[in-house]
Parts: C-alpha cells; structure tokens; sequence
C-alpha cells in the first residue's frame, strides 16, 4: 500500500477552520474575534451569502443541480500508481476532507511544529461559500490497472472531433476529475490545493481549470447573468424547478455499475473568445449572431428575457428576424431533436497572449446530461458546423467523465468506486 | 461572418463552396435592401458603392489569375527540379492565394485542397496544396513534389473561374477585409501557418496588402458618409504598414515578402499584431456605416 503524507492519517472530525492551523485549545478563544470580522467583511462586499453550506451527502452528487455559484475550479488528476488500495483508500480520504471543508471545517490539525500542518491554511477564517465538490471518472481509469475495466460507465465514449477543434491534449481528460465550486475564490482553491496534497504519492495534477462568474442560472430563482461577450448567457437553460424531467436529461436512472445510479455525466470544454475580433463588431452584428437583444436578453423576436424565440418570423425582406446561423436558433432543442443539457458555465481569463497581446479569455463550459453522445455531442456537432458565434470560437481543451450518484451519510467515495 | 456557418450545406461542388462566404441566410446577404442609417442613396453614393464594387471585383480576380499563374509555374519548375524557381513561385502562389483566402469559406472543399492543414479538425486530411509543397520544398523530401504542384495547378484554374463573378457590397467588403485581420493576428502570428518555410510576413504582408486595397476601394463612399472613420483607419492601416515596412528584409517579384522569421523581432510581431488588432475597430465600424450601399447584384 502506498504511503500517505503523515497530514494524511491527521484526519480529524469537527475542527472548525476558523484559527485552526496548530491546536484546537490555543485557537478556541483567540481567534474567533478575528474570524467572524473577516467573514462579516467578505459578506458585506460580496453580496451573497458565505455561510450557506450545501448538504455533502445526498441522493444526488451536489455542484449539478445546486443553485450555482460565482467560482469553480476544474482539477484534474492521472493516477501515478496502479495499486487500487491506495486509491480507494485516497479516495476515502477525499470524502472526508471534502465533507468537512463544505462545511467550512479544517480538515485536521497537528501540534507538532515540525511537521507541516494538515490543513495548509489559506481558506482559515472563511465560511463555508456554498462549496461544493463534484467528483468524476474519466475512460482512462477504467483500463486495466485498477480492475475496473469491467465497470466503464456506457456513456464513456470517445467524444469526436469537432469542426474548429484546437484541442491541448495536456489540459484534457483525465482519470479523476473533480468540479469544485464556490462564492470565494480563496475557499475554492484550498479545496484543490487540499485534495492535490492528499493525493500525493497516488494521483498528479495534470491540468486545473479556473472560472468566475457563473453563466448559467440553474434554478429559476437566479438571474441570468452576462458573459464575456456581454450577452446574458443560459436564459434557456435547463432548471429544476422549470422542468419536471430532470431524471430523462441529467440523472442516469437504472445504470449500472450500481456507483452511477443518480450519477450524471458532466462534459466541460475551454472555449477560448477571440475577444477583440467579438468586440469589433457592430452591435446589429453582434445581436444577429446571437440572436437576442444584447441589453435585454430578449430574443430578436421578443420584449423580454424569456419570450420564447419566434424561429419563423421573417422581417420586411423575407429573411429570418432571427438567423438561420444565429446561435439561440442552432442550439435550440427544436433545433436539436428536443435535446436538452444542463448548463453551468464560467468565465475565465488567463492572462495575455505573449505573441499577440491579446486577451487570453472565454467559457469553461460545463454541461451534465445522462447520455453524453446522444445530447452533448450531437447538440455540438451542430453548433461548430452552423453557428455563426464559432467563428469567433476556438475549443482547446475537453474532458468527459463519470460523476457517480449522491453518497449516503458516512459512505465515501472509494468504497462506492471499488465497493 | 458565416463562413463556417454554411459547412453543413456545402457540398462538393467546388465553386460552390468557394462563394460560400458571400451568400448565406446572414440578413446582411447580399440581397437586402435596406438603406441603414443614410436613406436612399444619393447617385455620387451609388457611384461610389458601385466603383467599390468594382474595384474590389478587380483586385479579387487579379489575385485569383495571379495565383493560377504562379501554380502553373510551380508545377513546372517542379517537373524541371528546380528547386529554387519552385520555391519562389510557391512563395508568390501563397501571398496570392492569401489575397483571396477571406472570400473563401473556411473548411470548405476548396480551402481544404488548397491550404489544408494538420490541425483542420476533424477533417484530418494532412497537408495539402500549398501547405504540402511547402513541406516539399523546405525540407529535403521532395518526392511528392511533382504530384503537389500539379494538383495545385488543377486549382488554380478552378479558383481563377469561381471568383470571377465576385461581387460584394462596401460593408461586405469591410467585413472581409477584418475578417482576414483577425486571421493574421489568430493564425498567423499566434499560431504560425509555415514552419517549413518560416516566412511568416509573407502572409501578413500579402493580408495588409489585401485589406489596404479593399479600403482604397471603399474610400470614396466612406469619405462622403464616416470620414473620420476612413480616416481613423487609413491612419491606423500607415502606422501599420511603417511597421511592416521597417521589419521586412526580402521580397521578390516586387511584392512578396519573403522576410525569414529570424530576422523579426519577438517585440515586432506583438507591435504588429496590436496594430492589426487596433485596425479591426474603424473597419467594422465603416462596415457598419456602409451598410445598405450597394446592391451586391451587379458590377457593370
């Protein structure tokens, strides 16, 4: 069995983080003042609020139906070793340090000042923020090293190219990713950062995807919000309380390996904006494109935000109101044989291009549905042939992967993988 | 704007395809009629709509006819073995075909046999027309030489015929013209198209060339209705081209840049690209101004 880090076996229960980096006595009353003004500034700015904790146990994994929040992390791991105890065992660790820090917990301490502390620190002091962890399994973790060739989840099939794919294979797939998501930035990547540490000796980082500012509302009590390009994004989207047949497009029901019962599949592409050549557009272009109004989000046909579009309404020279190459009509489930996906996608920025000194910028965008080739890929097949937005599009990386059903209380990750 | 939009419709017929970019369901085709922010046209404006017409017909179809011409050349210096000869007649085929590249649509039959690339997912067909006789020629495998350039030469007649009866309006013209920008800026500088060769000015040079003739085509009109914007552009488009001129070592056949890329500075190319980029803004918006000038129907 491989070796943990000795922060590993330090595991412990119901350490609040707040002023935890070394014992629980020394911190119980000294720190809890400086806690509660940092939280109360965070709050008071943000405008959301950082105490709400999303259940981590349920039916179904949470990060997919949660009301989504403004931050996400995409984390990716290969497995270094092919000993299927030592990763199931880390993945037990990682429920129980996912548990905890959902809860705005550390995920342990020490008291020895020679060693390093078990929970490295930075999310000390800050609440809970809705984190959630959304855990899943790529093709890759279901060859022969773990013995789960047996158990490859059917919807994991290779995704094909599309039309406009520049695709970095390094910042693509993975064995294990993890979607983490949150309303403080700092909370998400002390998620990361904790679950890298854990995995040490058994899985590597290969990539890590950072987002801002969800895309999509998830539940109808969000707003829409604005992406890049300006546009309100996601007014069509699937949502819970909208949408009675959540289970037909989201949950895999009756699947088996029994792990993907309540599961999903959640596919996640970096789509790079080119940003200047978007914002160089007249507005009439830029609306046309989309095929809404950019200040109301109306669709081309409509006053408001939710008016359904009118795809066959023509304008007084007998062209379409709304394109025929107008992205809201190529990615209409009319459009799409009455597929849907749930959307929750972010933003991103990663600096500037060196060569061009262009904004480096875009979408992750993240989907989850029960049949990925039947809903996510025939949907995008359509989308790069005849979507007028790809022109200024470039997709450069993608991952699809198996996100297994809710835990009950106690049970952890590892033991519904390998049972 | 839809170039990639009208894949799915396009089939194999291949001048079809190459006019693709024009036509569409957009509702700025070419067959709208609608006067924008100006009323009907006065008959200087219709003049100078149809003299932009004109022109930028012209200079299409001499690049088209110039491109043919250097295929033709190509290939026989390929059955010669001259090396040399075949190199510089390739170099004047890319800049040509680079003159033309915003009127053909992307993906499509035509651009994928003339300038298919590795990358040209998920077509996967390798490298073809002026991208394998690069390879060809600036490595020390010529042995698909001869077969290239041929297929290349069938080509350039069939680009020469299928752009003959170009015909844009001014804002389409504008629209082609920084479309072509933000390939240089995305495709060429971030991400170069020859790493055999490593000329890379060769595309930006014969770009700026295209893009500054479709403005001088347009001139008149968008002096008579956005001056500023005309001349924001034309001030923009000098300082770029003293850019370019600053940075070019090489050219043959008076035109074509042939600058190895060694000889460019990292710095230069970021100021290149950066004064493409600060470019795109006044042409959309002349395009923008010029919307519905021009039927688009006839050239005469």
């Amino acid at each position: 069995m491989t070796d943990f880090p000795p922060a590993l076996d330090a595991l412990q229960s119901d350490i609040s983080r707040r002023g935890l980096l070394r014992g629980v006595g020394m911190a119980a009353a000294g720190v809890a003042v400086g806690s509660v003004l940092s939280s109360a500034t965070r709050e008071s700015t943000s405008g959301v609020n950082l105490k709400t904790v999303v259940p981590f146990f349920d039916t179904y994994q949470a990060g997919v139906a949660t009301p989504s929040p403004d931050h996400f992390i995409l984390v990716s791991f290969d497995s270094t070793t092919s000993d299927r105890h030592a990763l199931r065992a880390m993945l037990n660790k990682w429920t129980d340090a996912a548990e905890k820090m959902s809860r705005g917990q550390s995920i342990g301490y020490t008291e020895n000042p020679y060693i390093a502390p078990v929970d490295s620190g930075e999310a000390e002091g800050l609440s809970p923020a809705s984190l959630t962890f959304t855990i899943g399994y790529g093709s890759s973790l279901f060859d022969e090293r773990f013995g789960l060739s047996h158990h490859r989840p059917s919807g994991l099939q290779p995704i094909p190219a599309f039309v406009g794919d520049n695709l970095n294979p390094l910042e693509s797939d993975g064995d294990i990713v993890v979607q983490i998501c949150s309303d403080d930035p700092q909370v998400n990547f002390h998620a990361a950062h904790t679950l890298a540490r854990l995995g040490e000796g058994v899985v590597g980082v290969r990539y890590m995807h950072i987002g801002f500012g969800r895309t999509s509302a998830v539940t109808h009590d969000q707003p829409t919000t604005r992406n890049l390009i300006g546009f309100k994004d996601g007014t069509n989207n699937l949502q819970e309380n909208r949408v009675p047949n959540f289970d037909r497009h989201v949950w895999v029901k009756g699947a088996t390996p029994a792990w993907m019962r309540n599961g999903t599949y959640l596919v996640s592409r970096k789509i790079r904006v080119r940003l200047e050549d978007w914002s160089s557009n007249s507005l009439d272009t830029q609306e046309a494109t989309i095929g809404r109004f950019k200040e109301s989000g109306a669709p081309l046909t409509g006053d408001r935000e939710h008016d359904v579009p009118n795809f066959e309404a023509l304008n007084p020279h007998r062209n379409y109101v709304i394109p025929t190459s107008a992205h809201i009509r190529v990615a209409a489930p009319s459009q799409n044989g009455g597929r849907v996906i749930l959307r929750r996608g972010f933003g991103f920025v990663d600096g500037t291009d060196q060569k061009t000194g262009q904004i480096i910028c875009g979408l992750h965008f993240v989907c989850f549905q029960s049949d990925p080739i039947d809903q996510f890929v025939s949907i995008q097949q359509n989308l790069a042939t005849n979507d007028s937005l790809a022109n200024y599009l470039s997709h450069e990386a993608s991952v699809l992967v198996a996100c297994p059903g809710g835990l009950k209380t106690g049970e952890k990750w590892g033991s519904q993988l390998f049972g | 704007m839809i170039r990639r939009g009208a894949i799915g419709a396009v089939a194999s017929v291949l001048i079809s395809s190459m006019v693709l970019g024009g036509c569409g369901s957009y509702k700025k085709a070419s067959i709208d009629y609608h006067f924008g922010l100006h009323g009907a046209p006065t008959e200087a404006q219709q003049a100078s709509s149809s003299h932009a017409t004109r022109t930028y017909r012209a200079l299409i179809v001499q690049a088209s006819q110039r491109f043919a011409s250097a295929a033709g050349k190509l290939q026989d210096a390929a059955h010669r073995g001259d090396i040399d000869e075949a190199q510089r007649q390739w170099a004047i085929a890319q800049a040509s075909y680079n003159m033309v590249r915003g009127e053909i649509a992307a993906h499509s039959t035509t651009e994928l046999t003339i300038a298919g690339r590795l990358q040209d997912q998920p077509f996967f067909i390798g490298r073809t027309g002026l991208h394998a006789i690069e390879q060809d020629l600036f490595t020390n495998d010529h042995h698909s030489l001869i077969t290239d350039a041929e297929s290349l030469a069938g080509q350039g007649t069939l680009l020469e015929i299928g752009l003959l009866r170009t015909v844009r309006t001014p804002s389409r013209i504008m629209t082609t013209a920084t479309q072509s920008l933000g390939w240089v800026i995305n495709d060429v500088i971030a991400n170069p198209q020859e790493p055999y060769a490593q000329q890379n000015l060769l595309d930006v040079s014969a770009t700026i060339s295209m893009v500054h003739q479709a403005l001088e085509a347009v001139a008149p009109l968008a002096l008579d209705i956005a001056p500023g914007h005309l001349r924001t552009a034309q001030q923009r488009l000098a300082a770029l081209e003293e850019t370019l001129r600053q940075a070019t070592t090489k050219q043959i056949d008076g035109d074509i840049n042939i600058t190895p890329n060694s000889a460019v500075p990292a710095t230069t190319w970021r100021l290149l690209a950066v004064q493409l980029t600060a470019l795109l803004s006044p042409l959309t918006q002349l395009g923008g101004d010029m919307d519905g000038f021009g039927t688009g129907r006839t050239y005469a």
